[in-house]
Formats: structure tokens, sequence, C-alpha cells
């Protein structure tokens, strides 16, 4: 060994541990002062050739200071002579001192004695002079007594006292008192996880009164990570933490919701504002087009759950592993991101009971500028005379009864003098929106639990949409004796949705004329007022009330497991869980009344069980105070097996509409299915983190696993992962930058992967065909899929470096990630020739990269009696395809729109003609290059390479992307007094979303329209409108307007997501058995503030779904409902 | 007991290795067959021939967009939705066609499952009588119907009679238009020997009829006009039963889709096993007591209801233009609309119409057979033939042409066109009709579309320009790339 290196580490660690020397002593004397009051402050001397302990002995009499050295430093001092009279301590000393190898500090009423060669003094010897010197007798032994509590006044149990220094020491019982034998002069140290350790020293009280306060330092927090926790100060990856400290009270219905916009890197979009429906959630970025994008969600140690069966209420914390080397640990399906959900778990104290609940209204916002009567009648009156014109017609032909003019091309008067409805507000309804939990935990040393129930219901912006929940947990932890413990958890979840009838365009576009009241026992439609011209579509009240689309979810995620210490520092984890589902959907379809709807049904029912079986090894060590060693080696073993059957009726075959369930119908054979399958999966990881003195910190993984998805020799993929950190504020040259309290610097690489494929996409499957000769139908064959026996892993790898900082005493956290993910061997349907036989096959092609930045801030900006915190999260991320296998791009087009993928560009972008105006007049058509059979009123359209002509190879563009380029989240929590308040505005910025819902409302059909959208369109040479608006007609929609740009709107907006505010009543009511109560009201999207020019019910919404194969149309939206503006009001009770 | 219960615990680890990998790896899926286990027994091999017949079952509902749309029979309107047919419909087709690429996919697939049934026939050790031939021919004939498509639309195509991989379809270029006319040949002239007659053979399937009756429709597009009238000898003579029905419309009614005329004919059954045809062709707004709505896909044009004579009883079949919509009530006034009846029948399955649609019938033999007897210089006998088709139209023989009407060749050309226009309207024979006579440069110039029913006049919003290059259609882009680079090489000036 280095001597030198050696001497230093010495020294290092002697400044170190000094340092808390001091602070404790500092204490200690702090106390002694306030009972020093009878000593006199000077000394009066007369020794001879006396040991310098001795003299200082005898000023400790008199004075009553205390003396602190190392027990060797007087070995080497002299025996001194000393006369003195009325001499303050620090003359005295000088004088006794003078020559002597030590030298000697005051503060206050203590005396540091330190070596005059040496600064640094062995602190593990320092202690006071009383106990050293062997002729001072021992303090009497007390016993302390004392209650310990948390700042609200909540007594812990389970808090560990120890007599520093010793072995002594107990626990807190279960209302936080406990009884320890100490001298005066002990310090008792208090810890519990989650708080801040505690020393208190020893006075003349032997009753004392602790109060813990919750732990605030980051850098001690701990974070649930793959198979274990890590303080997040040891952290060498990526992972974001959120911990449920108001979320269950924020009104969103599902989990997911409440989360929007809290995680840097994680977008979570509710394309659907309809109750119960689960949002996209995107950590980092898509990069897989077949595969799925969807982050892995493990509940309490369950890989593949579901947020959806999960209550608010329930969870501890969140965690999102970002990284590739986070999320290596769960290889197989880390490609997506990992998030780990923890469940609320007892803790040893009596029974605690807390009740939330809140009750609230839901309030859609909606659009306030809807025609009706003699307006709108002017529009048709316009519209038609445009199409006649355009048809070329005789305008000036009266608009109504004049056969001279074609049907189709009159107007009706009868539509402005009937009554109006704003279907719009029709069909849609404040609703309610409850939510009731109640919990029970506690427990003692030995078995803690927690047990809880939720109610939930929320009530849909359009009218009989709803979403009802059930859910119970219970968890357990048993500690069978010091090896073995055991735990469990069961949490049956039932959820019950009803979706409304149609989307938000078929009920709110309906002609306004139409009554909503029923009519000779049904709701009547536009044609029974008006034959022709009009659309054939029943009444939205038809759609709504007469569909009932029922689906009921039962899930239940189980688990249980043992741990088992088999040596210092090893043990054993086994657990098998299982996760059930059934699931039932119900539709009927009735005319409600009206003979002219054919009334069909239909049900399905899916069920499933995932069975899991983990064994992990944990091994956990420290190697002589400064290497960190922990490890884990496990294995897993996962099945899923799941069926699903269906039955439908001949449509309009119910004998009637009383009875809705199928016996009522025809059962139609081809409509009546059962299929069944299954995957299985087998895993085996492990992990080596290694810490040097919580300085320099390695973490490496290993995992292989086995899918049957893949064929038969290719089943096997290999997901290493490397990181390490280096807490540069621990270095020595950082000590003097008292500013910087952390620093620390991260990298990490890592592979992930992913097997969303669906199961047997590896072989040649022969499904099923109809075919009917004789006119009977029967089943023959026919092959669906090419089989691939190289189909294998979809990977991801990717690195991830980052800082996390910490200013004036962490009060400023900051952490900030780039990252850089390629994913390659994507798995998706690539377009084969069709000679064939097939237009796709599976195959592990190409590959798309996402790189960008997340930061998260936290800062504690008042800490005093107003309490102040913000959080804050940053993130923008880069996609961009790079290669997709032999072709330079692929295109689909659905609604005159085309989606692209193509090298170098984000997946999916939008891609049409640029528009540059509107064609005013037919010579400007012949003057301009146009599309075929452009009229005026058409959108003029950018020649892109200015060939004079349009044509799609050569002037098409890309117009934009669904995905936002910037996501922002802030929280601001505010306490003063009893008064707390948390506000969480949330962001998403440079996303574009395919609007093609406006053409329903800017005038294209026969249907109601907004007057915002129609007023500013091109009518004729003499009334251009804006210019920048073409002719809204149905017939140049898809041929002329909806393939350009013109429905692309920006999706950006702002949304005070939540506002909480509460006030704390626990004073008031003491008395009653309530040990806490408080009331609070908290409202979500408050104000949603978008672009003028995006019209869309939800800005950000997409009926087309997400990234979900080779034909996506992510931000593609036609019936986005509107959002609910939710305003409630709760209560929290504990008893 | 530490030590039982750590040997335990790794004993479960290697317990579960052991057992579970094979089990969880290797599960066998119990819902689906694959390649390895469909193809074993006889009934397999007559499951997988109706899968032939289901991919053509599927895809003719829509062929109007390419069969239909470019004639001066129908016109599209900008409402309608099927892929592609606006290009179509105003023949400015790009190579990006959607409808054309439909085409080639899903005509392929069924060329697919008719080769995937050829390399297959032999693997079954229990067929009894003639089974084993049946399914020969019947994967032929559709194999040779495919290809007799595909090559109408594309011109040459590649020629694909075995089940190939991707790797190997990249590399495989267009055969030519000859050498797709061959193996049509080929696979017919085989299907003729190995199919059973009508009678031995379930409705739906093709017979040894239907084979006779395509390759002399085949023969008659290679002008090889012997060939042709061999095998329409043969289709006329007693071997067959098949015969005229006299009333026309019944042709295209449910009750009576299985008639005396039907040669090949694919069935269709509402709700189950349904077409779109239907609903393809209805008004949206619907029909009074037929069908609650429609897309009105393709719509006839003022120049095919121009061509029908006053008192020709297929006017009325082929076209609606007056009616009530779905909603009508007592008093409603009619609305004037004009749709393709042909096909519309009442359905309460919108989507689902179980019509069936003859694909073969005997007036179209019937008019090729006049076609071949006037090239044959048998002209009276040609005239006998049409004779036979109008006497039943007009319920009479008033109508009948005379020999002086079919003075020239052209004249005989431009009555027997005629002729078949009326007859097989929407059937999808006028496009490849004009196109084989060379006539569609001619005749596809600004045909009047749309009705003025004021003025009494067609307007011309079908404002086409037919060149001698439309003869044949694009060869979808996608492909091309889809091939390796210079493999497929596209049509001329597309």
């Amino acid at each position: 060994m280095n001597f030198n290196a050696n001497y230093h580490r010495r020294v290092l660690i002697k400044k170190t541990l000094l340092f808390m020397k001091m602070t404790t002593l500092l204490l200690f004397s702090a106390c002694l002062a306030a009972s020093a009051g009878g000593f006199a402050q000077r000394v009066t001397l007369s020794v001879n050739n006396e040991k310098i302990g001795k003299i200082f002995k005898e000023i400790k009499k008199q004075t009553g200071y205390v003396f602190f050295y190392e027990a060797n430093v007087l070995q080497e001092t002299k025996r001194v002579s000393v006369h003195v009279k009325n001499e303050t301590v620090g003359e005295v000393l000088k004088e006794i001192l003078q020559g002597e190898p030590i030298d000697f500090s005051i503060l206050q009423k203590t005396v540091f004695i330190v070596k005059k060669k040496n600064q640094y003094v062995t602190t593990s010897s320092i202690t006071p002079l009383s106990q050293l010197e062997e002729d001072i007798p021992p303090a009497p032994v007390n016993i302390i007594t004392g209650a310990v509590k948390d700042a609200q006044g909540n007594p812990l149990a389970g808090v560990s006292v120890i007599v520093k220094g010793t072995n002594r020491g107990t626990s807190t019982s279960t209302n936080g008192s406990f009884s320890i034998d100490a001298n005066v002069g002990d310090v008792l140290e208090f810890t519990i996880v989650g708080y801040q350790k505690k020393s208190v020293t020893v006075g003349q009280n032997n009753n004392l009164s602790v109060v813990m306060e919750i732990e605030v330092s980051v850098a001690n927090e701990v974070v649930v990570v793959g198979y274990g926790t890590q303080k997040k100060s040891s952290l060498t990856a990526s992972v974001s933490r959120i911990v449920n400290d108001n979320l269950d009270q924020v009104p969103a219905g599902r989990t997911e919701t409440a989360l929007i916009g809290r995680i840097a890197g994680v977008n979570i979009s509710a394309l659907r504002a309809t109750p119960g429906t689960a949002p996209v959630i995107n950590v980092r970025g898509f990069g897989s087009i077949s595969g799925g994008n969807s982050p892995l969600i493990v509940i309490d140690g369950f890989p593949g759950g579901s947020l959806g069966q999960l209550d608010m209420n329930d969870v501890e914390s969140i965690e999102v592993l970002k990284d590739a080397s986070a999320a290596a640990i769960y290889g197989s399906r880390g490609a997506g991101g990992v998030i780990l959900v923890t469940t609320k778990r007892g803790k040893s104290s009596k029974p605690v009971l807390s009740l939330n609940s809140y009750y609230g209204s839901t309030h859609p916002m909606m659009f306030n500028d809807w025609m009706t009567g003699e307006e709108w009648y002017s529009y048709l009156v316009k519209y038609q005379n445009r199409e006649f014109a355009w048809a070329g017609g005789d305008v000036s032909l009266p608009m109504f009864g004049d056969s001279r003019r074609p049907v189709q091309f009159q107007v009706n008067p009868l539509i402005k003098e009937l009554p109006q409805t704003i279907w719009q507000d029709a069909v849609t309804q404040t609703g309610a929106i409850q939510n009731y939990n109640l919990s029970v935990k506690g427990g003692n040393q030995n078995i803690r639990y927690y047990v809880s129930g939720t109610y939930s219901s929320e009530d849909g912006s359009v009218r009989t949409a709803s979403y009802n929940t059930y859910s119970f947990r219970a968890n357990l932890d048993v500690k069978i004796n010091k090896m073995v413990s055991f735990g469990m958890e069961l949490s049956p979840y039932f959820a019950k949705r009803r979706d409304a009838g149609s989307t938000m365009n078929n009920l709110s576009k309906y002609p306004p004329f139409v009554s909503s009241k029923k009519v000779d026992g049904y709701y009547p439609k536009a044609t029974n007022y008006i034959a022709t011209g009009f659309s054939n579509q029943a009444s939205p009240y038809t759609l709504l009330y007469g569909k009932k689309d029922y689906t009921n979810a039962f899930t239940n995620l189980a688990r249980a497991f043992i741990n088992v210490s088999l040596l210092d520092g090893l043990s054993l984890k086994t657990s098998i869980a299982t996760n059930l589902d059934f699931s039932t959907n119900n539709v009927f379809t009735g005319g409600y009344g009206d003979p002219a709807v054919a009334t069909s049904g239909s049900v399905s029912q899916s069920q499933g069980v995932n069975v899991i079986n983990e064994n992990v090894l944990n091994y956990i060590k420290t190697i002589k105070q400064v290497h960190d060693i922990s490890a884990i080696l496990g294995a897993s073993y996962q099945e899923d097996k799941s069926q699903n059957s269906s039955m439908a009726a001949v449509s309009r075959s119910f004998n009637n509409e009383i009875v809705q369930t199928l016996n009522n119908a025809i059962i139609n054979p081809s409509a009546s299915t059962q299929t069944k399958t299954q995957w299985g999966l087998i895993s085996y990881f492990g992990r080596v983190n290694y810490g040097y003195k919580d300085k320099y910190l390695l973490s490496a993984s290993f995992r292989t696993d086995g899918s049957s998805r893949f064929g038969a020799d290719n089943k096997w993929g290999n997901f290493p992962s490397v990181s390490a950190a280096w807490r540069v504020s621990k270095e020595k040259f950082m000590q003097n930058v008292s500013s910087i309290s952390e620093l620390k610097l991260r990298g990490s690489y890592g592979v992930t992967g992913n097997f969303n494929i669906g199961d047997f996409q590896y072989l040649g499957k022969v499904g099923n065909i109809l075919y009917s000769p004789n006119n009977q139908t029967i089943k023959g064959t026919a092959q669906t899929s090419i089989e691939n026996p190289n189909l294998s892993w979809e990977k991801s790898k990717g690195y991830d470096l980052g800082i996390e900082l910490g200013l004036f005493a962490n009060r400023l956290n900051v952490s900030f990630d780039y990252y850089n993910k390629i994913t390659s061997d994507m798995l998706y349907a690539v377009n084969v020739p069709a000679i064939t036989g097939f237009t796709s096959n599976i195959e592990n092609l190409g590959s798309v990269k996402n790189q960008g930045v997340d930061v998260e801030i936290t800062t504690r900006n008042m800490i005093n009696s107003f309490k102040w915190n913000t959080s804050f999260n940053f993130s923008t991320n880069k996609n961009t395809v790079q290669d997709i296998g032999g072709v330079d791009e692929r295109i689909y087009t659905k609604s005159s729109m085309s989606w692209i993928l193509r090298k170098g560009e984000p997946m999916f972008s939008f891609y049409s003609y640029k528009m540059i105006g509107v064609f005013q007049n037919a010579d400007q058509i012949t003057q301009l290059p146009h599309l075929a059979g452009t009229k005026p009123g058409n959108p003029i359209v950018k020649d892109v390479n200015g060939d004079g002509k349009i044509d799609p190879n050569n002037d098409m563009v890309i117009l934009g992307n669904f995905q936002p380029k910037v996501l922002l989240g802030m929280s601001n929590d505010l306490s003063w007094k009893k008064f707390d308040m948390s506000v969480f505005v949330q962001a998403s910025l440079g996303g574009k979303i395919f609007n093609y819902e406006q053409q329903y409302y800017e005038g294209n059909t026969m249907g109601a329209m907004r007057r915002s959208l129609a007023i500013n369109q091109w009518w004729s040479q003499d009334e251009p409108g804006d210019g920048k608006t073409p002719a809204a007609a149905l017939s140049q929609l898809s041929a002329f307007n909806a393939n350009t740009n013109y429905y692309i709107e920006d999706a950006s907006y702002l949304n005070f997501r939540n506002i909480n505010l509460g006030y704390n009543l626990s004073t008031l009511v003491k008395t009653t058995g309530i040990r806490s109560l408080r009331v609070y009201t908290s409202v979500a999207n408050l104000l949603i503030i978008k672009n003028k020019e995006n019209h869309a019910y939800n800005p950000d919404g997409a009926t087309g779904g997400s990234v979900s194969g080779i034909n996506s149309t992510p931000g593609y939206n036609v019936g986005t409902e509107p959002i609910n503006r939710t305003i409630v009001f709760g209560v929290n009770v504990g008893f | 007991m530490l030590k039982n219960i750590y040997i335990e615990s790794l004993l479960f680890l290697l317990f579960l290795l052991g057992s579970c990998q094979k089990e969880l790896l290797h599960p066998i899926p119990e819902s689906i067959l694959t390649t390895s286990n469909a193809y074993n027994t006889s009934k397999d091999i007559n499951l997988a021939v109706l899968g032939i017949y289901d991919d053509l079952q599927s895809r003719v509902p829509t062929d109007f967009v390419l069969m239909e749309a470019p004639s001066d029979n129908a016109w599209a309107t900008s409402y309608a939705t099927a892929p592609g047919i606006g290009q179509i419909n105003n023949l400015t087709v790009s190579v990006d066609n959607p409808g054309l690429n439909d085409f080639w996919k899903n005509t392929y697939n069924g060329i697919f499952r008719a080769n995937t049934v050829l390399a297959n026939i032999n693997n079954p050790t229990d067929y009894t009588g003639t089974q084993k031939d049946q399914y020969t021919g019947e994967a032929k004939f559709m194999r040779a119907l495919f290809y007799f498509d595909l090559v109408r639309i594309f011109g040459g195509v590649p020629a694909i009679t075995s089940v190939i991989t991707a790797n190997e379809a990249k590399k495989i270029p267009r055969a030519t238009e000859q050498d797709i006319y061959d193996a049509i040949v080929n696979d017919l002239e085989d299907a003729v020997t190995k199919l059973p007659k009508p009678s031995g053979i379930e409705y739906g399937r093709a017979s040894k009829g239907a084979a006779v009756a395509l390759l002399a429709k085949v023969y008659v597009y290679l002008k090889d006009w012997n060939n042709a009238k061999k095998y329409l000898d043969e289709l006329f003579s007693s071997e067959f039963s098949y015969s005229l029905v006299t009333n026309y419309a019944s042709l295209f009614l449910i009750a009576t889709e299985k008639n005396s005329e039907s040669i090949f004919s694919l069935p269709y059954v509402e709700g189950t096993d349904g077409q779109t045809l239907t609903s393809s062709m209805a008004p949206a707004g619907g029909v009074y007591q037929t069908i609650a709505g429609g897309n009105t896909n393709i719509r006839p044009t003022w120049s095919l209801r121009t061509s029908f004579e006053e008192g020709d009883s297929r006017f009325p079949v082929t076209i609606n233009e007056e009616h009530f919509p779905y909603v009508y009530k007592q008093g409603d006034p009619a609305i004037w609309y004009p749709f393709f009846k042909k096909w519309v029948v009442p359905t309460a399955n919108q989507t689902s119409s179980g019509l069936d649609i003859p694909l073969l019938r005997l007036a179209d033999m019937v008019l090729l057979n006049a076609e071949v007897l006037y090239n044959l210089n048998q002209q009276q006998q040609a005239l006998d033939q049409i004779n036979l088709i109008r006497e039943r139209a007009f319920g009479n023989p008033s109508h009948d042409y005379l020999i002086a009407d079919i003075s020239s060749p052209e004249l005989f050309m431009d009555k027997l066109l005629l002729e078949r226009r009326l007859e097989l309207a929407n059937e999808n024979n006028r496009w490849f009709d004009l196109v084989r006579t060379g006539r569609f440069t001619t005749v596809l110039q600004n045909i009047k579309a749309d009705y003025n029913s004021p003025t009494g006049d067609g307007i011309i919003i079908k404002a086409v320009h037919a060149e001698p290059y439309m003869k044949y259609f694009p060869i979808p882009n996608e492909q091309i790339q889809l091939a390796n680079p210079g493999v497929l090489i596209q049509n001329e000036k597309y």
C-alpha cells in the first residue's frame, strides 16, 4: 500500500469526522452553558509541577469549562507550575501551555486541546474529559423516557433509539413512546426511514419529547429501481421519481391522467377525453413502428400490469426508469422505458384510518359560435348557389319549389322556421365526479398491513359516457423470524365503463332545425322534416341513448413472496404473482323508438391469466466502510394465456328493444368466434453495484430473455448495461465550495428490447375464410402470414449523460440528462412484393433514433412558516427515422392526408401539398400550376420543384409531425399556517394534428357549423373571404382541401391542470377522536391556452390513435370529445 | 435448517429451469393452423380451394373501379369513396393509384392461394374418386381467371406459378402479355379436362362449363376465332344445358340468382358472407324499402342512359332515375338522382348484401359467339345471336337487327358492342371491350355524364381524353419499388 495515499485518505476521513464531532459538541456545549450558571468565570490557581490534566480538572471545577482532547495528546506534555489569581481561562491556558506541544481553542465554555504539529486529531478517541479520567465517577444512569412524534404531532412507531457509541438501543412503541437507560451527556440518536436523523443529548430532563422532521434531503431519498431500491444519491442511471403527495386528490379519473406533465421525458397524451380511456404514455420518444411504444408497467414488482388497474389512493410512489441502463434489468421489455409503481404498505404504528373523498362536477369546455336560424339558412343558400354555379346552373332561380332548380341545389325555408337546437349543447352534460377512499394501515414489528377500498365514478363530457370503478387492496408484510419474512399484495379492481354511442362530430354537427324532443315516440331526424338534402343519420339522441356500449373489466393483481436471509448480507426472495383479467363488452344498438334504425348487438369476452415466478438472490455488503457492494442474481418465468370469444346478432334480428341480450336475436355465425393464445418468457438477470466511499459509483447489469414469440433459433436476446457516476461534491477540492451541496456526473449505456408483436408471428399461419357454395356459408382456409423463422428481438441501444446538482444545502436541485437511443432491428410488417401472395411480412428491419434532453429542477423557495416549493421539468426529444429497410420512404394515406416514414425525418410526419393561397378566379388557375379539376375557391398549392405542374411525386412536402417538440411541467406547492395550495401547470409545445374534424364545422356539409370557421371562406370572385380560407364544399373536400396543410393545426397547449387548495382543521377536532382533518378544493383543467388556429375540442386530441404499425395515423383527429373542467370539494380525515 | 432452505430454493430454481423451458418457449398454437399442419388430408385441400374463391369473392365487388369507372358507362362523383376512383374516372391515373395497387395485391393473393393448393395437392392420400382432379382443375381455373384480369389491366405481369419467397419475388420481372395468355390457356385446357360438369359440383365453384366458357372468352380476346369457336360450340352443345332466362330482371334478384344462364357466379349470403357492391351503387340517402344508405361510387352516365331504346326491359333494371329515399313518407316527392339499379336489391344489411354476382353468364357468351361467327364470315348466324339477346330485352322480335344493319364489319362491331354495353352494363366488360377493339381512344372523349333534368341534356363533366397508351394501367409504383431496381419495368408513358 502506498503510504502517502493512505495517509491522505486518513486525513480526509479525520477531517470529516472531526466536523461531525464538532457539531455534536457544539450542541453539547450549548446544553452545558444553560446549566453552568453557578460557576465562576475566572480562575485562581496555585500549583507546582502538576500534570496538565490535573490542572484542566481544577479549571473545570472552578469554571464549568469542559475540555476536549485526544487521549494521547497529553502524553508528551511536561508537568507545569502555575500561579494565577482571577484570570480568564484563556489567559491561564496560554500560560500553562507555553512551550508545550499542544494548543487550545475555546468556544463558549468548551476548550479544545490539539497537538501543535498535527492539526488533525484521531477523532475516534475524542471524548469529554470527564469520561476519560478514571477518577471522575460516571454520571448516574438514568431511565430516560419520552415520546417521538412527527411534525403533525402523530406518534411515530418503530423509531430506532440508540445511545450513541454504545450498542444500547430500543425502538418506539405504537404510541411513539420509548424508555432507555442513559447517562447525562449521552447522545440519543433517533432514526427511522423517511425522517431526518435526530440526536438529543441527555440532560437533566428525563422525559424527552422528540419531533422528527420528514427527510427532505434529496441525496438520501430512496428510489425504487428494478428488483430493489437504491439511495438516490447512489444512482448511476436516469430515474425519475414522483411521490403521491396529493395526486390522489386530482380529479382525473385514470391514474395516468394525474401524472401528465409531472415527469421530464415522459409524454402522456389523453388522446380521447372519454372517461376511463387509457392515455398514451411515451418515454423519450417513439422507437418502434409495430412493436408498441408503451413503457413496461411494473406494479410492486409485477412486470406487465396496467395503470388502469390501479387506484391512485393506493400509490406510494412512481418511478420511471428512463435510460437504457436502468431499464435493461427488465431487458426484454424495457425499450419503451419502465414505470415502477410502489403501493402503500403498513408501518409499525397504531392503526391509522384515513378517508380521502371528493365530490364535484365536470364542465365540458366547448364552442359558442354555432350558426342557427336565419344565419344558417343564409349560409346554406350561398352554399347551394356556389354548388349550382360550379355545375353550370342559373343561380337566379328560386331557392325552393321551382323544378328548374334540381332538388339537390334547393334550400327548404323550413330550416329557419322550425325551432332551433344547438346540438353540441344538447349532447354534452355537466356531470358528476366522485371518489371515496378508505384505508387502514398499521402494524407492529412483526406484522404490518395496508388495506384500502375505493369507489369512484366520473361522467363523460358527452352524455351517457361514464366510468365507475371499485378497487380494493390489501398489502401485508409478516416477519416470521429473524431469517424469514413473508409478504403479499392483493388488488381486485372492477371497472365499468359506458362509451357514448358516437364520436363528437357525429353528434354536434347535426342540423339545428331538428328538435331534441321526442315526436311520435322517437327522436326525429333531419330527413323526417325535409326528405332531401340532409344526411339520413339518426338523431344524435338516438345514437346516444339507443346505443348501450358497456365494458366491464375485472382484474386482480396478486403476489406472495418470501424473503429468506441466508448469510450475512445475502438473501433470497421468491415470489409468485398472477394478474387475472376478465372483461366483457356488451353492445346493443337500437333505434330508441326509431324503427328505421337497424338493431344490432354483440358481446365479447376475454380472459387472461398471467403468472410469474421470480427468484432473486440479493447481496449487500460494505467492506471496510468504504466499499459498498450490492448485487442481485435472478431468474424469472412468466406465462400468459388468454382467450377471447365473441358473438353478434344478425342485423335487425332483435324481436324488440325491451330485451337487449342476444337471446332475443338471431346469432350471426360468421361473427361468433373464439380464440386462444399464449406467450412465455424466461429471463435470467444479474446486476452488480459498486460504490467507493459513496463517491465513485459503478453499476453493471445483464439480462438474457427467451421469448416464445420468436423463431426457434432466435428466441434468446441479451441485454447488457453499464453505468457509472462520480459524486464530485464528495471530493476534497469541493469541500470549500459551500454553495454546492451535491454534484454528480453520470453516464450510462444499455441495451433493451421489445417483443410486443403478438403471439406466433413467426409461423406461417393458416386462418379461416368464409365462402358460400350453394349459398351456404362455410369456413375454408387461407394462409395469412409468411413463416419467418428468423424473427427476433427489436433492440434499443442508448446512452445517457447526466448531471445532478444540488445548491445551497439542496434548496435548489437540478438534474440534467442528455440521451441518445437507437432502436434497430425494428419489428414491423415490412411491405413485400405482392406477387408472393402477401403484402407485408413481419421482419426485423430498419432503425429509428431518439435523442433529447430532460431537465428536472426542484427548489425550496421559502422554508419558514410560509413554505413554497417548486418543481419544474423540461424535456425535448428529436425523433429521426434512420432506415426503413430497402426503401427511402413509405407513405400511408387516410382522408387525403398522408403519413410518411422517410429517412432523416420524424416518424409518421404529415405529408401532402403546401397551401399558399386560394384561387380567386379562372384566370388565375390557368396562370398557376394546379391540380387537375381545380376550381376557383380551391387552394393554390406550392409547386415545390417549380416545373409548372403539380404532381404528387415532386410537390408534396412534409407538413409537420404529431410529436411535441418540448414538454414542460411546473408544480408549485405552498403552505402557510393551516393553508396549503398546489398549482400544477403543464405544457406541450410543437406538436401538430391533422384536424379533419374541422371540415364538419366549417360548413362543408349541411349540418351545424361554427361561425368563426365558416365566415371567411371563398364564395366567389366578388366575395373572396379572407383569401386564406378555401371554399368549404363537400365536393371539393378530399381532392383539394384535405390534401393540403389546411387542416394541419398546432397542437401546442398550456394547461392549468390542477389547483388544489387545502385548509387544515386538525386543531378544531382534536377532542373528537379525529386525528387530522383537512378540507380541500381541487380544480382540474382550469384553463387551457392554445393556438387560436387550433379548432379542436381537445388541442392534442386524436381519434387516429398513436403509433401502432406501418399504417399508423397519429395526430389524426375526427371527433375527440370536449375536455372537462372539473371542480371538486374534498376532505382528508385521519382517525 | 438454513441450509435446507438454501438448497431447496436452488433446487426450485433448477427445477423450473429444466421443466418449463419447452412449455414456455415453444407453445403450440391452439387456435390456428400453420403451414406445417394445414394441408394433409383431402378435406384440407378442399378447404384451401375455398380459400381461392374467397379471395375473388372479396375483390369482385370493387372491380367496377377499374373495369367500369374508366368507361363511358359510369362516372364517379367527387363523393365517391373507393380508393383511387377519381383518377381512374378521369383517366389521369398516377403510378401511386391505390385502387390499382389493391387490385394487384388482391389478385396475386388469389394466385398464391391457387399455387398453395397445387403445391400441396399430392400431400393427401385419402382422395376418393375424382376429388384430386377437381381440386386441381379448380385451382387452375381460378389461377387463369386471376391472370386474365391482370393481363387485361396491366399487360404482361410477373408469371408466378409456385409458392415463392420474398427474396425470390424481388427478382422476378414481368412476363410478356403473350406468355401470360399462354399460361392462361394452358391452365384452362387442363381445367377443362379435370373439372366435373355443372351438375357434379356445387354452385359457386368452377365447373367444366366455366372453364370452357372462360377459355372461349380468352380466345376471343386473342382473336383466335377458330379456337374460340371450338369451345363455344362445346359450351352450346348438349353436354351442357345452359339457357337464357326469359326475364332479364330475374338475373339480378336474390330469389332467382341461381339460374340456367349462370355459368360461373360468386355466391354471397346477406349478413354472414355478403358483398358491398349493392351499397357501392346505392345513393347516400338510401332507397325506400330497399337499403338504408350507400356510397354512390359510380353513377350511370347520360351517355349510357341515352343508348337505351324505348321499351328495352334492361333499362329499368340497369338504371333508376327517380326514386324515393329510404325515409320516404306518403306524399313526399320523388328525387331525381340516377343510380345503377343493377345490384341494388333490398337488404337489411347495408354493407353485406346477399345478391350473387355472375362472372360468366350465357348472354355474354352468346354475344361473344356472335363476334366469333361474324369473324368466321357467318354473318347471319352472328346476327341471330345478337337478336336472341334483343328479343329477350324487348320481349318480341320487333327490335331485331337486319343483315342490312351490319353491312360492314365496322357497323357490325357498332351493333355488337352496343348490345354488349346494354346487356352487360356495369358487369365489368365495357372497358375491356373498348380496349380490345381499339375503340377506347375514339369513344372515351368528353363523356356526357351528369344529367341535367331541366334541360333534358347531359353535362360533360367527364372530360376524359383516352390515348393509346392507356390500354394498360400503370404497374403500381410500390410494387416496382419493392422489387429489386430495374426488375419491374413500368408501362410506357406512365
